[in-house]
């Protein structure tokens, strides 16, 4: 008999690949921002199953949260987002083309190629701890560099926002 | 609950999921009642505030008045206008009200009552609330409508902004607590007062009022409700929906009054912590825990009919000018003044009295000049019109 985790995890699989593919095909931009969130609680929904209570968390906050509300913000400023030529239908031709197959390739690969950590999920177990210690100790140096990074991108962006002088 | 269900004969897997079906209809009941009863309460306090009635006919001093609100829009025709986005239009309410009910997966309803303490409860709970935006969002698109959509914009940029000061606000009891548990947060608390973490330290209650101001703002409570700003938008997001969607949004609206109180409470307040010879009585701290809620929820109301309503460029100084400096300002004072004080309790004990003393200095001062306006003032409170001489 299938076990609960199971259950979800289908649940959840065929609630990202359907409404990923939604958000490819549908014609009216809007709606594929709206849906694509669908598609991001559902990798959340992956995380928890996996035992990342945390970072299933941060997937919702962040990528639900704060990058789909931008895009979708984005997309109504877009001026005549409804009309064919600027739906997700109308294909750019073959650069396009080329550069999509290349990442599809270049995914396989790395897929095929990692050796993938396996773990089976039990008892979730708290990881926020970890996370923490982690994070401020062994790898404390790259997360400085992170915080760095994203400060100089919110100066950089300030500065460009600046009426006049 | 599934120790009884399976003595009764069922199996395991099947007696889980039903005991937990259950406890979430009661919590799912619990809450919807509570937000039906505050429109209730919110009416009744504005009406006493601006010396007027308010519904007081159905039911024992209109407290059923809810009830037939719900039965009139229920009933009412579901309007869809022309040229809206249909789809989105019918599924945006749920989005507010999921956004709002999915708190209560985490909402602490006294010490060691809830439906699951989440090692991750209180971040859970602020970042299930961005679904509330996708809601009045969708809403705001979908109606096809200048006001609605100019409304939803409002919303969506007012929550998105105010949730960085909340987060940086919550930052201290969490530094305080050493947990993103909820539980956990509650139980480094007390009963006494100056156990609670708002009064830990001056910086505790910075970040209290941070989180309080931030959070009347996420709540789109005044003085910070202009996407609903009658006297611009007409209701803003929610314009153009009528009857059921349109009962739904309140529901959420007012649901996210009480979530508002829970969360103060249970972080910076004590939750319903109790002292110790009492701390076999469940019952008893939920009522505890449900009175502080009810002050809380009290300031909230008097606040929304108090002051008058800002600006929207007022609104953004505010978040990202005063609150978000102050909510770092606070957060690294409590970490120096945790590292400084760590290993002398009686300092930190002595801080705490001592700032619930200056509250309740605070309070005393505020009943006084309270009473002296009172007595003051030549046209008696609440009394009719028709007493107030003409000048």
């Amino acid at each position: 008999m299938m076990g609960i985790p199971e259950l979800f995890f289908y649940f959840f699989t065929i609630m990202v690949i359907g409404i990923g593919l939604f958000v490819a095909f549908s014609k009216n931009l809007l709606r594929s921002a709206f849906a694509l969130f669908f598609v991001l609680f559902g990798i959340a929904g992956f995380y928890v199953l996996l035992g990342g209570d945390f970072l299933a968390v941060v997937q919702i906050m962040v990528y639900a949260g704060g990058v789909n509300v931008l895009l979708i913000f984005g997309t109504m400023l877009t001026s005549d987002i409804s009309s064919p030529k600027t739906s997700n239908l109308s294909f750019q031709g073959a650069l396009t083309f080329i550069a999509g197959l290349t990442f599809l390739i270049l995914l396989v690969v790395i897929i095929n190629t990692t050796h993938w950590p396996m773990h089976v999920p039990g008892e979730m177990a708290p990881t926020t701890k970890d996370i923490g210690r982690l994070l401020l100790k062994e790898y404390v140096l790259p997360f400085e560099v992170i915080s760095f990074l994203l400060l100089a991108a919110i100066i950089s962006s300030l500065v460009l926002v600046k009426k006049g002088d | 609950m599934d120790a009884t269900l399976i003595s009764l004969g069922l199996n395991p897997m099947p007696a889980k999921i039903i005991s937990m079906v259950i406890i979430c209809l009661i919590v799912l009941i619990a809450f919807v009642t509570i937000g039906g009863v505050l429109t209730v309460v919110e009416r009744r306090i504005s009406g006493f505030m601006q010396a007027r009635l308010g519904p007081n006919r159905v039911g024992p001093q209109g407290s059923l008045q809810w009830l037939a609100d719900g039965i009139k829009l229920i009933l009412k025709e579901d309007l869809i206008p022309d040229g809206a986005d249909r789809t989105l239009f019918k599924i945006a309410p749920y989005f507010c009200l999921i956004g709002v009910f999915g708190t209560m997966v985490v909402f602490p309803w006294g010490s060691g009552v809830m439906v699951a303490d989440l090692n991750v409860g209180l971040f859970y709970f602020i970042s299930i609330t961005a679904l509330v935006v996708f809601g009045v969002l969708m809403a705001g698109w979908s109606s096809n409508n200048k006001w609605s959509l100019l409304g939803g914009m409002r919303a969506a940029a007012q929550i998105v902004s105010y949730e960085i000061p909340v987060g940086m606000g919550l930052l201290v009891p969490i530094l305080f607590s050493g947990t993103l548990s909820m539980g956990g947060i509650m139980a480094v608390q007390g009963w006494a007062p100056w156990e609670w973490i708002v009064f830990q330290s001056p910086f505790t209650v910075m970040s209290f009022c941070i989180f309080f101001i931030g959070s009347l703002a996420e709540a789109n409570r005044t003085p910070f409700d202009l996407p609903e700003a009658e006297s611009e938008l007409v209701s803003g997001y929610c314009t153009e929906y009528t009857g059921f969607r349109y009962a739904v949004f309140f529901l959420s609206e007012w649901a996210n009054l009480f979530v508002l109180g829970g969360l103060t409470t249970a972080v910076f307040l004590g939750g319903g912590n109790l002292p110790d010879f009492l701390a076999d009585y469940t019952f008893l701290s939920v009522l505890v825990y449900m009175a502080k809620v009810s002050v809380i929820i009290f300031v909230v109301i008097w606040l929304r009919w108090t002051l008058p309503r800002f600006r929207i460029d007022q609104l953004m100084n505010l978040s990202w000018k005063y609150l978000l400096p102050g909510a770092f300002v606070a957060f690294l004072g409590q970490a120096i003044y945790m590292l400084i004080t760590q290993h002398i309790p009686a300092v930190q004990t002595t801080v705490a009295v001592l700032m619930f003393l200056v509250f309740v200095f605070i309070l005393i001062r505020f009943f006084i000049r309270v009473r002296v306006n009172m007595r003051e003032q030549q046209i008696p409170v609440n009394s009719p019109a028709s007493d107030v001489p003409l000048t």
